[in-house]
C-alpha cells in the first residue's frame, strides 16, 4: 500500500536531487553539478545536513539547483542521515531526482534506485566510475538499462567530469511528479527486485565478469593497510599524522593569526594618543580652555581593541586548525582509508559505547575541542555523536597545556625536567579515563536511544581532487566562523566588560581587573571557592578562563601584580609562593595546587567549545547540561582532592 | 552455522538465512546478504575488530553482533 506524501515546501528554483547510497560518487557529481557552492540546510532539531547549491554558469541553461542528500541505502530510513534524506525527498517540491549509481555494483545500487522509481520521482541515473570499468575493458549498456528502468542513464566521470552537460540537460528535462510515500518493502518484493535488479546488471554490463579485477589493486592495498602488524603501523603512523597536522603544523598559521590580531590592536592602542592631542588641540584652538586627554577615546579605543578585534581574533585564531583537519580529514575519507581506519579502531572503542567513527573527533580533541566537535558530522550514529560530543571537552587539549606546564612547575619546582614530562603524560592518560567513564556514564542515560548500526563498506581506493578537498575545507571553516563565531565574539566582549569596567579609568591593567565586575564576582565567589584551597584571586583566573584556559595564567599573572616585563612564569611562580590568604596561609600548598590540577582536567570553561557544542548539537538543553555538569563535577571532585590532601 | 563465527580466511559461504533484529536483518539484506547469496570471510581488522566479508566484488566490515544475524553454510 502506498501514502500521499506530506504537505511540502514549494523551492522557487526548480530544485533537483541527488540520491544515492554511501560512496557512490553523489557528492562528487553534486560538487561537479555546482562548482562546489553550497548552502547547509539542516531541519529543525536535525544535526545532519543536506546541501543545497545553484548550477554552475558554465554549465549554461535556465539555472537549477542541485540538492545534495546524505547517503542512504533505501527509502526505509534505518538512521538519522537516511531520514534527512527522505525528508528532503518528501518534504520539497522537485523537479526530479539523479540517482546516483556506482557502476562497479550495478546489482546492489539498483535496488534502491527501484524504490525511488516506485515511488514515482521523475529521474535520471548517473553511473559513476565508468574510468574504472574502462580500465579493465568493462562497458555498460545504458541503452538497455535506461529501457528496462523506463528512465535516462548515462555515465558520469568524476575525474575528468566527462557526461557533466547531459547530465545536466537531462536534468532540466526532468518533470516534477508527485511522488508518493512507500509503506513498506514486503519480502515479496525484495526478491522480486533483487532478482530483477540482478538480471538488470547482467544484461547491463559487457564483460561483467571481470568487474573483480576493479577491486584487486584495492584488495592489495588493504592487505597493507589491515594486515594484522602491518595494518596497526600505518594506522598510527597516519593518526600521528593527523594529530601532528592540527597541533604542530597549524600551530606557525595560529600564531600567524596571533599576531596579525596584535599588530592591529597595539595599532589601535597606539593611535590613542595622537587622537587624544589632536582632539586637545582642537579644543583648545576652539575654546580656549585645556581639555584633558578625553576618557570617552581612550574607552572607545580599548572597546575596539581588546574587545572587538580581540574577540575576532578569538574566533579567528582556530581557523588554520580547522581548516588543516578538514583537509586531512577529507583526504583521509576521500581516499577511502577512514572507513579502515574506522574499522580498525572499532573494537577498543566498542568497550567504550562508541564506534570507530568516533577515533578521529577524540583523537582531534586532544589538540582542540572546536575542530574536534566539528569532525563529529562524520559519525553517522546520532548516540555516538551526542557521546563523543560530551567526551571530547575532557581530552587534554592545547589550551591546558600553559595552565598545567604552571602548575606542575610550582609543584615539581625541585624536580627533574623529567619527571614533569612523566606528569604531563599522566594527566594525557587522565584525561583519557576519565573520557571514557563519561562516555559509559551517558551511554548509560541514552540506553533507550538506538545505537545504529557499525556495518562499514570499505570502498575502492581513489586519489581524490585537490581543488575539491581545499573547497570542503574552505566551506567548513566557513561554516564555523559564520555559525560558531558570532557566539564567540559575544562571549568574549561580555568578558572584556567584566575585566573593564566600572574602573575603566584605572591608571594600571592590573588596578582596572582588581577592581572588575569579573573581580567582584571572584570576591562573591570565595565562599565557594574556599573548599578548593584558593582565593579570590584564583577565582578571577578561573572565570577570566572561560574566555581561553590558557587566559587563566594571564590573569593570574595581571591581578597578582606580575608586570609584563618579568620572565612571566618565573615571576608568577615566585607571587604564587609569596601569595597568602587573610589569616597568612598559604594559598597555593600540594592540595590546592593538585585541586587546580583536577578541576581543569574536567571543567568546561572554553566559550568556544561550548559555542561549537550548542551549535553542532542544535540543542541549547545538550550544551548547557554538559557546561553544568562538567563544572559541577569539576568542583566536586577539586574539593575532595583538597579535603584529602589537607 | 552463525556466520560471525567463521574463522578460515577464504572460506566462502552461501547464506541460507537471517535472525535478529528487523531493521539489522533488512540492513543486511539491503548491503547484498540475502538468502542464496556467497560472501567469502577475509579475517578480522586488526586489535581484534570487525569481521570482514567479501560479498559480490565490495568488501564489508561487520561487528559480530551484526554477522550473528547471518546463517549461513560453508562452500567447500
Amino acid at each position: 500500500m502506498k501514502q500521499k506524501a506530506n504537505s511540502k515546501t514549494a523551492l522557487k528554483v526548480p530544485t533537483v536531487a541527488l540520491v544515492g547510497s554511501p560512496n557512490s560518487g553523489k557528492t562528487t557529481l553534486y560538487n561537479w553539478l555546482t562548482n562546489s557552492k553550497s548552502k547547509a540546510v539542516n531541519y529543525p532539531g536535525a544535526t545532519v545536513e543536506y546541501a543545497l547549491g545553484p548550477s554552475a554558469e558554465h554549465l549554461g541553461g535556465p539555472e537549477l539547483i542541485f540538492m545534495d542528500t546524505p547517503g542512504t541505502y533505501s527509502l526505509f530510513p534505518k538512521s538519522t542521515d537516511e531520514e534527512v534524506t527522505l525528508r528532503a525527498l518528501y518534504e520539497n517540491t522537485l523537479q526530479g531526482i539523479i540517482l546516483v549509481v556506482d557502476g562497479t555494483q550495478l546489482e546492489r545500487h539498483l535496488m534502491l534506485a527501484q524504490q525511488v522509481l516506485s515511488a514515482g520521482f521523475s529521474c535520471l541515473v548517473a553511473v559513476t566510475m565508468p574510468d574504472l570499468l574502462k580500465a579493465k575493458d568493462i562497458e555498460i549498456n545504458t541503452d538497455l538499462l535506461s529501457f528496462e528502468l523506463g528512465c535516462p542513464v548515462l555515465l558520469f566521470d568524476g575525474q575528468t567530469g566527462k557526461g557533466l552537460q547531459d547530465i545536466f540537460a537531462q536534468a532540466q528535462n526532468l518533470k516534477s511528479r508527485t511522488a508518493v510515500r512507500l509503506k513498506e518493502w514486503t519480502e515479496a518484493q525484495q526478491s522480486m527486485s533483487v532478482a530483477l535488479a540482478k538480471k538488470i546488471a547482467q544484461r547491463g554490463y559487457k564483460n561483467g565478469a571481470l568487474i573483480e579485477k576493479v577491486y584487486e589493486k584495492t584488495a592489495q592495498i588493504d592487505s597493507w593497510l589491515l594486515g594484522p602488524l602491518s595494518g596497526v603501523v600505518i594506522f598510527f603512523a597516519a593518526m600521528t599524522f593527523l594529530f601532528s597536522s592540527i597541533f604542530w603544523i597549524a600551530k606557525p598559521f595560529m600564531d600567524l593569526v596571533d599576531w596579525m590580531f596584535e599588530q592591529v590592536v597595539d595599532g589601535i592602542l597606539a593611535a590613542e594618543i595622537p587622537i587624544q592631542q589632536f582632539l586637545i588641540s582642537q579644543s583648545l584652538s576652539f575654546s580656549g580652555h585645556w581639555v584633558g586627554p578625553s576618557p570617552f577615546v581612550h574607552l572607545t579605543l580599548d572597546f575596539l581593541a581588546h574587545g572587538l578585534v580581540a574577540s575576532l581574533g578569538a574566533v579567528l585564531v582556530f581557523v588554520p586548525q580547522i581548516f588543516i583537519l578538514f583537509l586531512v580529514i577529507g583526504f583521509l575519507e576521500g581516499t577511502g582509508y577512514l572507513a579502515r581506519a574506522a574499522s580498525l579502531i572499532d573494537k577498543p572503542f566498542s568497550k567504550l559505547g562508541l564506534s570507530g567513527r568516533s577515533f578521529v573527533p577524540v583523537l582531534s580533541g586532544f589538540a582542540c575541542a572546536v575542530p574536534a566537535i566539528m569532525a563529529t558530522r562524520n559519525i553517522s550514529s546520532q548516540r555516538d555523536r551526542w557521546v563523543t560530543t560530551f567526551m571530547i571537552p575532557l581530552m587534554t587539549c592545547s589550551a591546558r597545556l600553559p595552565v598545567y606546564a604552571l602548575l606542575l612547575s610550582y609543584l615539581l619546582a625541585d624536580y627533574s625536567p623529567a619527571l614533569k614530562g612523566l606528569c604531563l603524560a599522566l594527566l594525557y592518560f587522565g584525561s583519557l579515563l576519565l573520557g571514557s567513564l563519561a562516555a559509559a556514564g551517558l551511554n548509560k542515560v541514552l540506553r533507550g536511544v538506538k545505537s545504529g548500526f557499525f556495518l562499514m563498506e570499505l570502498p575502492l581506493y581513489r586519489m581524490p581532487k585537490a581543488s575539491v578537498l581545499l573547497h570542503q575545507s574552505f566551506a567548513r571553516t566557513k561554516s564555523y566562523v559564520l555559525k560558531a563565531g558570532p557566539v564567540i565574539l559575544i562571549f568574549a566582549i561580555l568578558i572584556w566588560a567584566g575585566t573593564t569596567f566600572p574602573n575603566s579609568e584605572a591608571a594600571t591593567a592590573q588596578e582596572r581587573l582588581q577592581t572588575s565586575y569579573l573581580a567582584t564576582m571572584g570576591h562573591s565567589l570565595e565562599p565557594v571557592l574556599r573548599p578548593l584551597g584558593v582565593d579570590w584571586r584564583v577565582g578571577v583566573g578561573m572565570l577570566a578562563a572561560f574566555a581561553a584556559r590558557e587566559v587563566f595564567v594571564s590573569s593570574l599573572a595581571l591581578v597578582m601584580n606580575v608586570g609584563a616585563s618579568e620572565n612571566s612564569n618565573e615571576g608568577l611562580l615566585q607571587a604564587m609562593r609569596a601569595a597568602t590568604q587573610l589569616d597568612g596561609s598559604p594559598v597555593f600548598t600540594l592540595a590546592s595546587v593538585m585541586g587546580l590540577i583536577v578541576f581543569f582536567m574536567i571543567a568546561l570553561q572554553c566559550m568556544s567549545t561550548f559555542s561549537m557544542v550548542w551549535r553542532e548539537t542544535r540543542s541549547l538543553k545538550f550544551a548547557l547540561s554538559q557546561l553544568v555538569l562538567l563544572n559541577g563535577l569539576a568542583y566536586g571532585a577539586s574539593a575532595l582532592v583538597v579535603f584529602c590532601l589537607r | 552455522m552463525i556466520l560471525s563465527q567463521a574463522k578460515q580466511t577464504q572460506q566462502r559461504f552461501v547464506i541460507r538465512d537471517h535472525t535478529g533484529p528487523r531493521d539489522l536483518v533488512e540492513r543486511l539484506n539491503e548491503l547484498g546478504f540475502r538468502k542464496d547469496t556467497e560472501c567469502q570471510y577475509l579475517g578480522r581488522t586488526p586489535l581484534w575488530g570487525p569481521l570482514l566479508f567479501k560479498i559480490g566484488p565490495m568488501v564489508m566490515a561487520l561487528r559480530e553482533n551484526e554477522a550473528q544475524c547471518l546463517i549461513a553454510d560453508p562452500l567447500p
